[in-house]
């Protein structure tokens, strides 16, 4: 109909016979995307997911069951089940970075939703300098990652290193931080808990400016102290949006890749390799492509399902 | 008339540009066709060097003294051959990554690149990703009259072959050695360590005096296994046996992994598991430390004023004696054409203008030997650096094991090296470097 009556202030309508003409055309392709306007807008949207998601991921599962190396030239050599056999049964190396990969999501998470929650609580009280605090708190979650990766690898510099140098002035042990093969996860952990706090942060106090205020004043009257609001009205209230934070985090968390790259490159040894370190190796350094796009699709089921049990932690909640 | 002219000169404009694109499409095959090339210079195969006017090649170098010298030369290379030439120089590992993403895709992106044949000769090799050089070397048409082959050093020619095919051209050669201060060995009245004893002992006594400590040792993983080499084999161990299996786990293996690690733990700065060649030449060239074992090659490095401050002060020794002799150990370094060029005639100009006698002579004037055995040691040379390196280069061996997937090998051993360095028990991380060794040899390529 729109296009019919945009057409009309065209010169060349002023001939009926053309007009004719010009007119059915349109109204066919008019009905065209009448009767198919869901598909037709779908379709980029689609065509990206399938090119940019879908496609990869099939690949690489397609690839994992195969040996491949020597470059693109080369036809992968079908292998069955070799991989997965070789990485379950036969692959230290692989067991001891998903133990790696676990340890660092679940303490970086855990670290960063007690903290966020807690300043979130903080941060949604009246205060002197309350707008500055808050912007000023958001700043690590904007920094580059691989920037501020590389200020603290200078900073954990044993030698010349400014942590250290405090210690000493502070007349206490020097740390090898990320120099020794025992801690230098832990000291990951506090890169990312650095960054990523605030999220869980930002995302509690837009929970918090949610919340209905008739169960609060309900418990004023009655004379619940601070945690005690908390711990039965503000905690429960906001379980849905911590849930959500949670997840979010904790599938960022799973494929870390930045710090650790630039910070230890998975060292020293192989103390701080995680999962996506591993397939980095395998793809980019050893070019076993087969091998590592079997770790990958082993890697994607960990994610796909630590996700969905979360989600769905979170509708039974809602419930 | 004016019209039919001009009509005229329209048709026969249009045909000549038809013509001219038809002949520089001709041109180009040609000029890519290495057979169909000599035939279609006047001069009826004479050697040309401005043959390949006006063609850019890009060059990817590894952040190493050679890059560094050659670098500033390359003006006289376009001088002479009408060839530019565009270079990437990144630090070791990432050269390394990116030159095997490179290969991977099969990318016509790198023309020239350097390339260590004990380090992934083999595997380049078998993956098709060096363009085999004897056809070049043998055509007359393409080797300067004055390249004099038969002078470059056979040995190192043969370590760059595979397969019956020459990979690459030699252009440095190391031999690994002992760096030492001589100002802070004659302040601790300690001499020169001849065996692996006595350097212990020399380390003890270095340490902490003067402000330094006592070595500089590379940790870091698989960084440092070259370096650790000459300890293995010092101490009378191999990496491998005839088989191919890992042979270093043994009593003699695990002690030179112990005595490598109490060095750098020790009596070297903390955090040595983190620091490869990058960060010991500038603690040895600021006096941070008494000594420094690393490649000779860095001796020009050492020797600059601008960046060392220990130039009146420096000495260079062998690597000592232990109860499998006064083994030492050098590794090399070479220039190989890709495969996917689209200049491999261009290339091959710059891999012998780079190997000629005139800029061997001058590289190995700024301190890097090894292109050439006619290349005489100039006054830059300390003297006894040049006794340490003649000696060495006619006995050392090859740094490390002969493997396809040496990459993944050196992050096996370099992770008994960490552990040997944090003063972990040594032996049981050794014995898993064993394993993981063997198990990368059985399924090399995945």
């Amino acid at each position: 109909m729109t296009v019919q009556q945009s057409r009309g202030s065209l010169p060349i309508e002023d001939s009926p016979v053309v007009s004719d003409r010009h007119r059915r055309e349109p109204s066919r392709a008019s009905a065209y995307v009448d009767a198919h306007f869901r598909k037709i807008f779908l379709t980029p949207a689609v065509f990206f997911v399938v090119v940019m998601m879908v496609f990869p991921v099939i690949y690489t599962i397609w690839l994992s069951f195969h040996r491949w190396s020597g470059g693109v030239g080369v036809t992968p050599d079908f292998i069955g089940l070799g991989n997965f056999r070789r990485l379950l049964t036969d692959d230290p190396r692989f067991w001891a970075a998903a133990r790696r990969t676990v340890l660092f999501t679940g303490l970086a998470v855990s670290v960063e939703t007690v903290l966020g929650v807690a300043i979130g609580v903080l941060f949604n009280r009246e205060f002197m300098g309350k707008g500055l605090f808050r912007t000023l708190f958001l700043f690590p979650m904007i920094a580059t990652p691989v920037a501020i990766a590389l200020v603290w690898r200078l900073m954990y510099e044993p030698s010349s290193g400014v942590l250290n140098t405090l210690l000493r002035y502070a007349h206490l042990p020097r740390s090898d931080w990320v120099a020794s093969s025992d801690n230098a996860l832990l000291y990951l952990v506090l890169v990312d808990v650095w960054q990523w706090t605030p999220l869980i942060t930002l995302m509690t106090l837009a929970g918090l400016a949610a919340l209905p205020r008739e169960p609060f004043e309900a418990a004023a009257v009655d004379g619940a102290n601070g945690w005690q609001t908390f711990r039965a009205i503000t905690l429960p209230l906001m379980r849905p949006v911590l849930v959500v934070a949670i997840t979010i985090r904790m599938i960022d968390a799973l494929k870390t890749f930045d710090i650790i790259f630039v910070i230890t490159e998975g060292g020293p040894a192989f103390a701080s390799e995680t999962l996506n370190l591993f397939a980095y190796s395998q793809s980019f350094q050893y070019q076993n492509l087969g091998y590592a796009a079997s770790v990958l699709t082993v890697f994607f089921a960990i994610v796909v399902s630590a996700a969905t049990l979360l989600m769905k932690f979170r509708t039974r909640t809602a419930e | 008339m004016r019209r039919s002219f001009s009509y005229q000169s329209r048709v026969l404009g249009a045909v000549t540009a038809a013509l001219l694109l038809l002949g520089t499409a001709a041109c180009g095959k040609d000029s890519n066709d290495k057979k169909a090339a000599p035939a279609g210079t006047a001069a009826g195969g004479a050697f040309n060097w401005q043959k390949h006017d006006g063609k850019t090649l890009t060059l990817m170098f590894s952040k190493h003294p050679w890059s560094d010298a050659i670098t500033p030369l390359l003006g006289d290379f376009t001088a002479k051959t009408g060839i530019k030439t565009k270079v990437e120089s990144l630090p070791e590992a990432q050269f390394r990554q990116r030159v095997q993403v490179e290969m991977t895709g099969k990318s016509d992106v790198i023309d020239v690149f350097m390339t260590a044949g004990q380090n992934e000769g083999a595997k380049f090799a078998k993956n098709g990703w060096y363009e085999p050089l004897d056809g070049y070397l043998a055509d007359t048409s393409k080797v300067a009259p004055d390249y004099a082959a038969a002078d470059l050093s056979p040995g190192v020619l043969t370590g760059l072959t595979f397969g019956k095919k020459l990979t690459a051209l030699p252009i440095s050669l190391e031999v690994e050695m002992l760096y030492y201060n001589k100002r802070l060995f004659k302040d601790a009245g300690v001499s020169v360590p001849t065996t692996y004893d006595e350097l212990l002992d020399v380390a003890a006594k270095l340490d902490n005096k003067g402000g330094a400590r006592a070595i500089a040792l590379r940790g870091k993983g698989a960084a440092s296994v070259t370096q650790f080499s000459a300890f293995l084999f010092g101490q009378g161990a191999t990496w491998t046996e005839q088989s191919g299996k890992a042979a270093f786990a043994t009593p003699e293996g695990v002690k030179a992994f112990e005595t490598y690690g109490k060095l750098a733990r020790e009596y070297g700065p903390p955090g040595a598991i983190n620091r490869s060649w990058e960060e010991g030449l500038p603690m040895f060239q600021q006096g941070q430390v008494a000594m420094w074992i690393d490649a000779g090659a860095f001796m020009p490095k050492v020797m600059d004023k601008a960046a060392s401050k220990v130039v009146e002060d420096v000495g260079f020794a062998p690597m000592p004696t232990g109860p499998g002799g006064a083994v030492q150990a050098y590794n090399g370094w070479g220039i190989g054409m890709s495969p996917f060029s689209k200049n491999k005639d261009a290339a091959w100009y710059f891999m012998q203008w780079a190997t000629s006698p005139e800029i061997v002579g001058k590289i190995t004037e700024a301190g890097i030997p090894g292109g050439r055995t006619s290349a005489t040691f100039g006054p830059r040379f300390p003297a006894d650096w040049v006794q340490t390196y003649t000696k060495a280069i006619g006995e050392a061996r090859p740094q490390l094991p002969a493997v396809v997937s040496v990459g993944e090998s050196r992050d096996a051993i370099g992770a008994a090296v960490v552990a040997a360095i944090e003063g972990k028990p040594v032996e049981p991380a050794v014995k898993k470097a064993e394993t993981e060794f063997n198990r990368i040899v059985e399924t090399a390529g995945g």
